[in-house]
């Protein structure tokens, strides 16, 4: 394994109880590159995520991050290793404010709490708010500031814009690419192809829990049958 | 003032002293149900405990203080080791479990003390520079004891609180009661998490028992008693509501102590249609999650 490789799975099975949802699946992620992560409703896309950091381990299959063993690692111990997520529904704790959810996550870094709410604005308005109080574009801001003051070397995004007006998605997708040029890896989950590709260095598309396409954006573009079988576009 | 306010003010005394040391009880039993899902029988045990441990090292020492600073960590020690062996592999188990368990432990509690320090009832004594009373009229005074022991538990409140709603710690204890799978995410051992909750709660009902030891002496069953005014105090506040614990835990204090003085022939009821009652109005409870 080269010193370049954050993320790398090989053979990924994992069940929900005795339903077998992913179906030996290879993933790598290397340092600083944005991975789209693309397929149908319940094709194993945020299971995939959930394996990766130790919520739903895989039963069979090789998990290495950071060059370590994680294939049963628990979940925080894959947190420190580097890997934080930003989950569909946002996560975001209701009964902390805004701050407290900010405090909770941070570790020492680059990434304060400062900088985190210079990149976000919005959110330095409203640091005394409950988490719950705030809407769900300032939630997506929050879980993605929530992610980056524990200074990880990958974030995992979950339906990255799911529900949030145009133009918030657009500052979603603005801040995605400024991770990226921050030097941090992402695997980006998300229904908006062209979002996608513009951001993306390597898109793979998921069905039944097998990988079914693995490529750049271009390749992606150039095959319009991959895109009409599995996306639907 | 008359007579008759300074005897009401003696009740007001009495009954917030006992809202006090209930909550003490209470807010670990809430904490623990809230963040862990665990039904613990065991929790009065602990209190039955803290009592004993104040009795045997108050005897060895002859110094309460000196007897609390050595049972307040090792019933804090209790805790982790009790966590760590057995209450961790209940979370998330059915409640059938749970109360299995932990009733089970309470026969364990019970038979270790009998075995240890026998059946008899103890006196502590209260320590001596409290050992006064303080004059009101002339008739009526108020132990400086029980004084102190208000004060003593109106300032773990305030650590409590602060612990809970400024510190790091509390934070992951109020986001993992919501929450577990993005508090671990976060990089945080939610294990240790609940292992410290866990042990606070022991510490707290301990402690607890270790300052009413003097009051009300050491008995066998005492444990029991307070268990079941623990869970009515949960259930009004809500369950898994420090706050709640809380005002629970002084509405009882004032129902028992009040109902005690003005209508005695009622005062063993008072306190559960006052848990009705509150669960007419707010079925969640005073502070309960449908409630929030
Ligand atoms: N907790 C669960 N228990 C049982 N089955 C589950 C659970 N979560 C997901 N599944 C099943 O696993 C399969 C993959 O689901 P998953 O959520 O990973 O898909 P997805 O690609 O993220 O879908 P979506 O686009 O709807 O978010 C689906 O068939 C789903 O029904
Ligand atoms: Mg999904």
């Amino acid at each position: 394994m080269s010193d370049t490789t954050l993320i790398e799975a090989a053979g990924l099975h994992t069940y929900y109880g005795a339903s077998h949802v992913l179906h030996g699946i290879d993933l790598t992620l290397r340092r600083s590159e944005t991975v789209a992560l693309l397929g149908r409703n319940g094709m194993g896309k945020t299971t995939l995520l959930r394996s990766l950091l130790g919520l739903t381990p895989p039963r069979r299959g090789s998990l290495r991050i950071a060059g370590r063993d994680m294939a049963s690692a628990r979940p925080d111990r894959i947190a420190r290793a580097g890997v934080a997520y930003v989950p569909e529904g946002r996560g975001i704790f209701p009964t902390l404010s805004v701050r407290e959810n900010l405090l909770l996550a941070a570790r020492p870094g680059a990434w304060n709490i400062e900088r985190v709410l210079g990149t976000f604005p919005r959110l330095a308005q409203r640091l005394d708010h409950g988490g719950g109080q705030i809407s769900g574009g300032e939630q997506q801001m929050l879980a993605i500031g929530r992610a980056l003051v524990t200074n990880p070397s990958c974030i995992l995004i979950d339906e990255a814009t799911e529900g949030l007006a145009p133009l918030i998605a657009r500052d979603i997708w603005a801040t995605v690419a400024a991770i990226r040029a921050a030097g941090i890896a992402t695997i980006v989950v998300d229904r908006n192809l062209a979002a996608l590709s513009a951001v993306a260095d390597r898109v793979v598309i998921l069905a039944k829990g097998l990988t079914v396409f693995a490529g750049t954006p271009a390749e992606l573009a150039a095959q319009p049958e991959i895109k009409h079988r599995h996306l639907g576009i | 003032m008359t007579d008759g306010t300074i005897f009401f003010l003696i009740q007001l005394l009495n009954a917030v002293q006992y809202g006090l040391l209930l909550f003490l009880v209470a807010s670990g039993l809430t904490l623990i149900f809230g963040i862990m899902g665990i039904i613990n029988l065991a929790h009065g045990s602990f209190y039955m405990i803290g009592a004993y441990l104040a009795f045997v090292f108050a005897d060895m020492t002859g110094n309460l203080w000196l007897a609390l600073a050595i049972a307040v960590p090792l019933s804090f020690l209790f805790g982790l080791v009790l966590e760590t062996l057995l209450f961790r592999f209940l979370y998330g188990r059915d409640h059938l479990y749970q109360v299995l368990l932990t009733y089970g432990l309470i026969l364990i509690f019970e038979e270790l003390r009998s075995l240890i320090v026998g059946n008899d009832v103890h006196g502590v004594p209260v320590p001596h520079f409290l050992d006064f009373s303080i004059p009101l009229t002339a008739t009526l005074s108020y132990p400086a004891y029980r004084l102190a022991l208000s004060a003593i538990c109106l300032a773990v409140t305030a650590l409590l609180y602060l612990l809970i709603q400024k510190t790091k710690l509390g934070m992951a204890i109020r986001a993992g009661a919501f929450n577990r799978e993005m508090v671990q995410t976060l990089g945080i051992d939610i294990g240790l998490i609940y292992r410290l909750v866990f042990a606070l709660g022991v510490a707290l009902a301990a402690f607890a028992g270790m300052l009413a030891a003097p009051t009300t002496s050491v008995f066998p069953g005492m444990g029991n008693q307070v268990l079941i005014i623990c869970f009515v105090t949960v259930v009004i506040g809500g369950i898994g509501s420090i706050k709640g614990a809380f005002l629970g835990a002084m509405l009882i204090g004032l129902v028992d102590t009040f109902g005690a003085v003005y209508a005695p022939q009622f005062s063993g009821l008072l306190v559960y249609a006052l848990m009705a009652a509150v669960l007419i109005w707010r079925p969640a409870g005073l502070f309960g999650a449908a409630a929030r």
